[in-house]
């Protein structure tokens, strides 16, 4: 998994494959981000998202998508689970603690 | 006693003229010899203990209805254990010179007392006249007592005790007029399924829209717990229309909302406190909590203390941010029950505030609104109001798509 949040805007849908292993562009709370994986899990996004959260906290995120897989284009990533991710993905993660 | 508290403060002054044996120990106004019914029915004197709030050594409004006592358990004239006054066994209020044995719970309809005068005739006669009854002549050293020794009932003060019972009983209340669009509806016989004791802990902008929700059922009580001021800015989270006479009263929130929604019905308690270690056992007597605050690591207490005694429960929260495109984010209801307790609480941020631009503190009205609604309605298919065939663990609800998720309990 790379972070290279300041890194320029991929080009359209360009998919990059290096080692058999596809790298996509997905943007997580509006940065850029190439991952190379073909799923995300809950974890991760918590990482890419608030890379400062304690681990303990970050499992209470929430995170949701859309522009995923055509059979799942949307939705909710579920707590500890995955999501099988396509290039330009936007994912919102979210800390549910305000009323 | 020291001088200056009684002469420096008018209501502790004016209970020395009527009669009433006051001292200061620390921060505690000790009232001694109060007449009251004991166990058997026997006439007895106790002490009342009340936390007094001074400020420069003059008394201020008392911030609590809360007080503790020494003596037996105090019961009726006919022999019944005093459950609208008597709280529980084990008084709040101890130090080392005071060791007290129950605690009371009795306040004027929507407000607190205003003075300690309000507070220790109130008591002293909802006990004074047990004793009465049955000892004639017993309440008529104190300067409240009429010709005949009696003593009159304290004006315009209704007590609505807190018995911290689950068991229906003191504390209940109900509408002010019939809930005729339930009789139309023919639910009437649904709404039975709702009549618990509720608490709410926050009264924010959702918790605020949870209140007049709940206020519309049939629930017997609704305890709102929250230390905050009710201010301009709530104004624009909360049902209703505050005026700017509300906005500027400079009202607790739970004495504000109490105020507004006893127009319609009675039984709403107001606890100008903020729930942690020290006084999370007020919440032992609900039969349902919902939790609307922000405070994140707040919550623990709250939540431990709720487990324990097995009183389900549902936190909400948001998570909203506001982009370029418009505001993004999340509404999560989260439900735990006796078999889920654990498992709901790793749903729930209970860490300190994010600090990053993405994580601001975003809320809308209507959001606020949204997100009490899917709790009450939860709550109501928790107790089968509405027909469910699942046991909720945690719902989410995304704002830009409004589609929501829902974990359930297998």
């Amino acid at each position: 998994m790379t972070n290279e949040n300041n890194e320029p805007a991929t080009t359209g849908r360009e998919l990059v494959t290096t080692n058999d292993r596809t790298v996509r562009t997905i943007v997580v709370n509006g940065r850029e981000h190439r991952f190379a994986d073909d799923r995300i899990g809950h974890d991760q996004l918590a990482r890419l998202a608030f890379p400062t959260l304690a681990e303990r906290e970050s499992r209470s995120l929430v995170a949701s998508f859309g522009g995923g897989p055509a059979d799942h284009e949307r939705g909710v990533v579920p707590f500890g689970g995955t999501v099988e991710i396509a290039q330009g993905q936007r994912f919102n993660v979210c800390v549910t603690d305000k009323s | 006693m020291s001088a200056s508290p009684t002469s420096r403060s008018p209501d502790l002054a004016r209970l020395v003229e009527e009669g009433y044996d006051l001292s200061l120990l620390g921060g505690l106004l000790l009232v001694r010899r109060l007449p009251y019914v004991g166990p058997f029915r026997q006439v007895r004197e106790g002490v009342l203990v009340v936390p007094l709030n001074l400020r420069g050594d003059v008394t201020t409004a008392p911030r609590t209805h809360l007080v503790s006592w020494i003596g037996k358990t105090p019961h009726t004239a006919e022999g019944e254990r005093f459950s609208a006054v008597v709280w529980k066994s084990g008084g709040m209020h101890t130090s080392a010179l005071v060791e007290t044995t129950h605690t009371f719970c009795v306040r004027p309809p929507g407000r607190e007392f205003h003075d300690y005068h309000e507070l220790v005739t109130t008591y002293a006669t909802l006990l004074g006249t047990h004793a009465e009854r049955l000892s004639p002549g017993v309440m008529a050293r104190f300067g409240d007592a009429d010709a005949t020794g009696r003593t009159r009932a304290p004006a315009a003060v209704g007590p609505q005790p807190w018995t911290g019972s689950r068991r229906r009983g003191a504390g209940d209340g109900g509408p002010r007029y019939a809930d005729t669009a339930s009789s139309r509806a023919g639910i009437d016989g649904l709404n039975a399924r709702l009549s618990e004791t509720v608490g709410i802990i926050g009264l924010g902008g959702t918790g605020s829209h949870v209140l007049d929700l709940v206020v519309k059922t049939a629930v017997r009580a609704i305890h709102l717990f929250d230390a905050d001021t009710f201010e301009q800015h709530n104004a624009f989270r909360s049902p209703g229309a505050a005026s700017l006479a509300d906005v500027s009263a400079g009202r607790r929130k739970v004495d504000h909302f109490a105020r507004v929604y006893s127009a319609m019905r009675t039984g709403i308690v107001p606890h100008a406190v903020r729930i942690d270690e020290r006084n999370a056992h007020l919440l032992d007597g609900l039969g349902f909590c919902f939790v609307c605050i922000d405070d994140a690591p707040g919550k623990a207490p709250i939540l431990d203390r709720l487990s324990s005694a097995s009183i389900p429960w549902i936190d909400v929260g948001m998570g909203l941010a506001a982009t370029p495109d418009g505001i993004v984010g999340a509404l999560r209801t989260t439900v735990g029950t006796p078999t889920s307790f654990d498992e709901a609480r790793r749903r729930i941020p209970t860490g300190p505030p994010v600090r990053d631009d993405y994580a601001l503190n975003v809320q809308t009205g209507d959001l606020n609104a949204l997100n009490a609604a899917l709790a009450v309605v939860e709550w109501k298919r928790m107790r089968g109001f509405y027909a469910s065939d699942r046991t909720a663990l945690n719902s989410v609800l995304i704002v830009g798509d409004g589609l929501s998720s829902t974990e359930t309990l297998p």
